[in-house]
């Protein structure tokens, strides 16, 4: 239950085996590319650069694609072993080839496909003139009258009453905005009427020169037309389509090539270039290092070199969880809230034990529990395999806990005889009958393990040489005490009357521990710097401002303590509220038929199944996360990415 | 109290609304578009506009009307809230009908004066047709005060026009027409709260009203001074009859010996938080004070009077600083001056 070894692997290589080293890395699935160099070069030294060449096969890539989509061809992943192209202009040329030959048709149903939409977009300027049973060209050769079509604002229309200038508005047709129509003015007013309706937000419509006639038509002479040309671009259409069939092959391979191609030449943006060497540097699987040692072995000039993973300070290692069979499935959840540090501590483990009993605990019922296990398999198997193996545990747990609980699918009594005849008296534990154990119980167990993420903390803080991390924090030695001091103090007393606070058990682990955090800060530095600092930065700061700030972190921290146990009652409710909702389904099966009973305990079992059991899965990761997680983790690690070449037909 | 609860859909409503008005980020996005027609596309394609401008035509649109489609959309958003459950049988919630009136009859006076009727009717909102009952149109045609005062009779504003002060050739005084109109409006909007609404209702949205009446006293009082040299008399006559701040500190604002002096005063009120040097003008500060008093009056209060009313306002705002916009990215202005412009 730990974090894979990783290796650092440098590579070098002649500048013409560029292509072929980059092939293998993407065949080895397994190496995750670093930039080769991080910081910028020293000026005027010749030195190690970034290889920052212009993608050639993007425009091939575009191209075919273009083609592909013009001839409806779906692009598909394809073998590409029978293409011959290489080259970016190998490519080039196959697509001036396909479009030369296609381009009579494709000009031929662009130009059909232009002059159906310039006819249908007049169409639907003159659908508005219907009214209109003058000839167009009349009107407008009129010697002294000016006339203008268009469409005016609903909202200026009102406004024309306004004016008792010599002009008149035609309207035709009215929508939801606009009121189209025309105006009417003798030639010498034109400039002022023009005046008064471009001011009333007037727009005006130029009817093309090829409508002519009256509306009606210029109608049956546009959708002739349009007819007419639909016929054009079908035709043309028919003989892409041939041309498709023909060379669906070639452009299928091609396009799988090409996109290959692309995505190798893309990780040239971290290749490292000085004169003809190339250098690559990037991080494998320790177990895979001879697999991959080998794959270089046929490649002649090209060098490997083997390194531990803290070689190179400038790149961090990337994480791999390694999991049991048992916890893997929960290091989904882990990489939902961010992965460990390669050198971090992998909590999946943790996750897995808590999350597992928490669900079991709060949502316990034999039969329930067993149809989540069969849900799990079937999921795991065919839709989600984590997911599913996340349910199987959980159903597990929950059959466990079901089973302690005496409940099968609601019903409470039903396990009573087994336990009588085995002469377990002290089970079932029936959830209405021991309220306060249960939720006593729920709140010592999120004591016992916010105890134990605290340990978890003291542990990695020593590992990673932090003192204030893991003796003076809250989550440290100093918060461990703190808390178990005042839990167990309280417990003590409270619960079993028996008086520990005495004044040095209140002195020794209260006061000082509370000191100890309160002061984590100077006594961390006094530790590693051997001298007492207010701030770990070196930023000035008060005595004042010192005391003001710790306090109130003091207060967030005791408030912490108080309300992250306290949150452990809701586990302790949960089962209770399990018990509560069976109840309801059982009342209910006994307030129907005989024939009704059946169908009753099927939905109410099903619906809190599905209600509970979502809430009950949610809330868990809400305590994992937040309560636990905020303890002792920092999901800063950077997650492993092996290059690879993948199929796609979507394009910047 | 129950009526409260009851219109709280309303509140929500106009919550709902609110959070999907055009943010600081949209208004950039804006600025860097390279013509009007890429703006209204811009704007057609947000979720806010994208209902006003959805028949429109980005490339042949004119500015005037965008501006007019959103003012129009702004009316109708406010029409469909209140007649949503049914407030618009209080008096209170006719009150944007009548801002806009008092707006159109203070332009009405000034085409009046100078013969600019033409372009009183060219700029006339076509969305007060829907709502008022005046015939601006008639108005319109009038060549003098006291025709338009005929044409109002039987109206609520033909007392006020019948008591401005003219001239021999029937001209009005602008500034008094203008203080005569508006102290009308501010003083019927008051009544009609004291009608419409009871206890810590009532309270609340007169004190949106009067914060609102203090900017525009303030922002007039500063014009006065520093571009006319008036005196603290005339300052307080020219003065809105109506203040959330007390006597005594509006008083001190009107007595400053100059302009710096008056800023000085201002800044020291609750309206003057807001105000920098980098600032242009005093409307910037102030206009950004009003419209963060408006917001937090949105996301802190329950009644729909109080919220409908701070939400009018920032709409107002938001169209204001369109107008901008638009204007700026038209007339080629710098991004950076269009982005100081506006008021966010």
């Amino acid at each position: 239950m730990a974090i894979v070894k990783m290796e650092l692997v440098s590579l070098t290589a002649e500048s013409s085996m560029l292509e072929a080293v980059l092939e293998k890395c993407c065949e080895s699935g397994c190496f995750q590319m670093e930039n080769a160099i991080t910081a910028l070069p020293v000026s005027g030294k010749r030195s190690l650069q970034l290889l920052n060449d212009k993608n050639p096969y993007e425009v091939p890539l575009k191209g075919l694609a273009s083609i592909a989509t013009e001839l409806d061809i779906t692009l598909r992943e394809t073998n590409t072993q029978a293409c011959k192209l290489e080259t970016d202009e190998d490519f080039n040329r196959f697509n001036d080839s396909l479009e030369n030959s296609l381009r009579a048709a494709a000009v031929r149903k662009q130009e059909a496909l232009r002059i159906i939409s310039e006819r249908k977009g007049a169409v639907k300027q003159i659908e508005h003139l219907q009214g209109l049973n003058e000839q167009f060209d009349r009107i407008f050769s009129c010697k002294h009258v000016h006339v203008r079509v268009g469409k005016l604002p609903l909202e200026s229309r009102a406004k024309l009453e306004y004016y008792d200038k010599n002009f008149f508005f035609v309207p035709f047709d009215t929508d939801r905005s606009y009121c189209w129509g025309m105006y009417f003015c003798p030639k010498e007013s034109k400039d002022i009427v023009d005046d008064i309706f471009t001011s009333l937000f007037f727009e005006v419509i130029r009817i093309p020169d090829f409508v002519t006639g009256n509306t009606a038509e210029a109608f049956e002479r546009l959708e002739a037309e349009i007819k007419e040309q639909e016929k054009v671009a079908r035709d043309a259409e028919t003989e892409l389509r041939c041309f498709a069939d023909v060379h669906d092959g070639d452009i299928q391979r091609a396009y799988s090539k090409l996109v290959h191609k692309r995505d190798i030449f893309n990780l040239r943006k971290k290749v490292g270039v000085l004169r003809d060497k190339v250098f690559i540097k990037g991080f494998i699987p320790l177990k895979e290092k001879d697999r991959f040692a080998k794959l270089f072995e046929d490649l002649p000039g090209a060098e490997l070199t083997f390194m531990p993973p803290d070689a190179d300070s400038s790149c961090k290692p990337p994480t791999v969880l390694k999991n049991s069979w048992f916890t893997r499935p929960y290091s989904m959840l882990v990489e939902m809230y961010g992965l460990p540090d390669y050198t971090g501590y992998n909590p999946t483990a943790f996750v897995a034990i808590t999350y597992t009993l928490l669900f079991g605990v709060m949502f316990g019922d034999l039969g329930q529990g067993f149809i989540i296990f069969l849900l799990g398999l079937l999921i795991g198997t065919k839709v989600h395999k984590q997911f599913g193996g996340m349910m199987t545990r959980c159903g597990v747990s929950s059959m466990i806990f079901g089973t302690i609980y005496g409940s099968v699918f609601g019903m409470e009594e039903l396990l009573d005889p087994v336990f009588e005849g085995i002469g377990i008296d002290f089970l079932p534990l029936h959830p209405f009958k021991n309220t306060t154990f249960i939720l006593l119980t729920a709140v010592a167990m999120g004591a016992a393990l916010i105890i134990i993420s605290m340990i978890l903390n003291i542990i990695i803080g020593f590992k990673e040489h932090d003192i204030e991390r893991a003796v003076f924090s809250n989550n440290g030695i100093a918060g461990l005490i703190f808390y178990s001091s005042i839990g167990g103090g309280l417990v003590a007393t409270i619960m079993f009357d028996v008086k520990v606070m005495s004044a040095p058990f209140v002195l020794f682990l209260i006061v000082i521990p509370a000191i100890c955090i309160f002061c984590r800060v100077p006594f961390a530095a006094a530790v590693k710097y051997k001298e007492l600092r207010l701030s770990e930065d070196g930023e000035k700061m008060t005595v004042g401002n010192f005391i003001v700030e710790n306090f109130f972190e003091m207060f967030e921290y005791a408030l912490s303590y108080v309300s992250n146990t306290m949150s452990f009652l809701r586990v302790g409710g949960f089962v209770l509220s399990h018990a509560g909702m069976m109840l309801v389904v059982t009342s209910l099966m006994g307030m129907v038929g005989s024939g009704a009973k059946l169908p009753v305990m099927i939905i109410g079992n099903a619906f809190v199944m599905i209600m509970e059991g979502m809430i009950v899965a949610i809330q868990i990761i809400r305590l994992e996360f937040y309560e636990i997680f905020s303890r002792f983790y920092s999901g800063d690690g950077k997650p492993f990415e092996p290059v690879k070449a993948e199929f796609t037909t979507e394009l910047d | 109290m129950l009526d409260s609860f009851s219109t709280n859909a309303t509140v929500a409503k106009i919550r709902s609304i609110y959070g999907s008005m055009l943010t600081r980020d949209d208004f950039r996005e804006m600025i860097s578009k390279r013509n009007v027609a890429e703006i209204v596309d811009f704007l057609s394609s947000t979720k806010r506009f994208a209902e006003p401008l959805k028949d429109i035509d980005p490339n042949t649109i004119h500015r005037g009307f965008l501006e007019s489609r959103l003012m129009r959309f702004s009316i109708d958003t406010y029409l469909r809230l209140t007649s949503f459950q049914g407030l618009e049988d209080k008096p209170f919630y006719n009150y944007l009908i009548k801002k806009i009136e008092c707006r159109q009859l203070i332009s009405l006076v000034n085409a009046v004066n100078n013969g600019l009727n033409d372009s009183f009717v060219t700029s006339l909102p076509s969305y007060v047709f829907k709502g008022s009952k005046l015939d601006l149109i008639a108005c319109a045609r009038c060549r003098s005060i006291p025709e338009v005062t005929n044409v109002l009779k039987g109206t609520a504003y033909y007392k006020v026009f019948k008591s401005f002060e003219l001239d021999e050739n029937g001209r009005a005084d602008l500034t008094d027409a203008e203080l005569k109109l508006r102290t009308k409006y501010f003083s019927d909007l008051l009544a009609s709260i004291k009608e419409s609404f009871f206890g810590s209702e009532r309270e609340e949205i007169t004190e949106v009203v009067r914060r609102e009446v203090d900017i525009i006293n303030m922002i007039n009082a500063y014009r006065m001074k520093a571009y006319f040299g008036y005196s603290p008399e005339e300052i307080k006559k020219s003065s809105l009859p109506f203040s959330q701040l007390s006597k005594r500190a509006m008083d001190h604002v009107y007595e400053s010996e100059d302009a710096p002096a008056m800023l000085t005063s201002i800044r020291k009120t609750v309206y003057g938080k807001e105000m920098t040097d980098e600032q242009d003008s005093i409307e910037s500060g102030m206009s950004l004070r009003a419209l963060r008093y408006m917001r937090h009056t949105i996301a802190r209060s329950t009644s729909t009077p109080v919220v409908l009313y701070a939400f009018m306002y920032i709409c107002e705002t938001e169209l204001k600083n369109i107008v901008r916009v638009v204007e700026g990215v038209r007339y080629d202005v710098d991004s950076a001056l269009i982005e100081k412009m506006l008021i966010i």
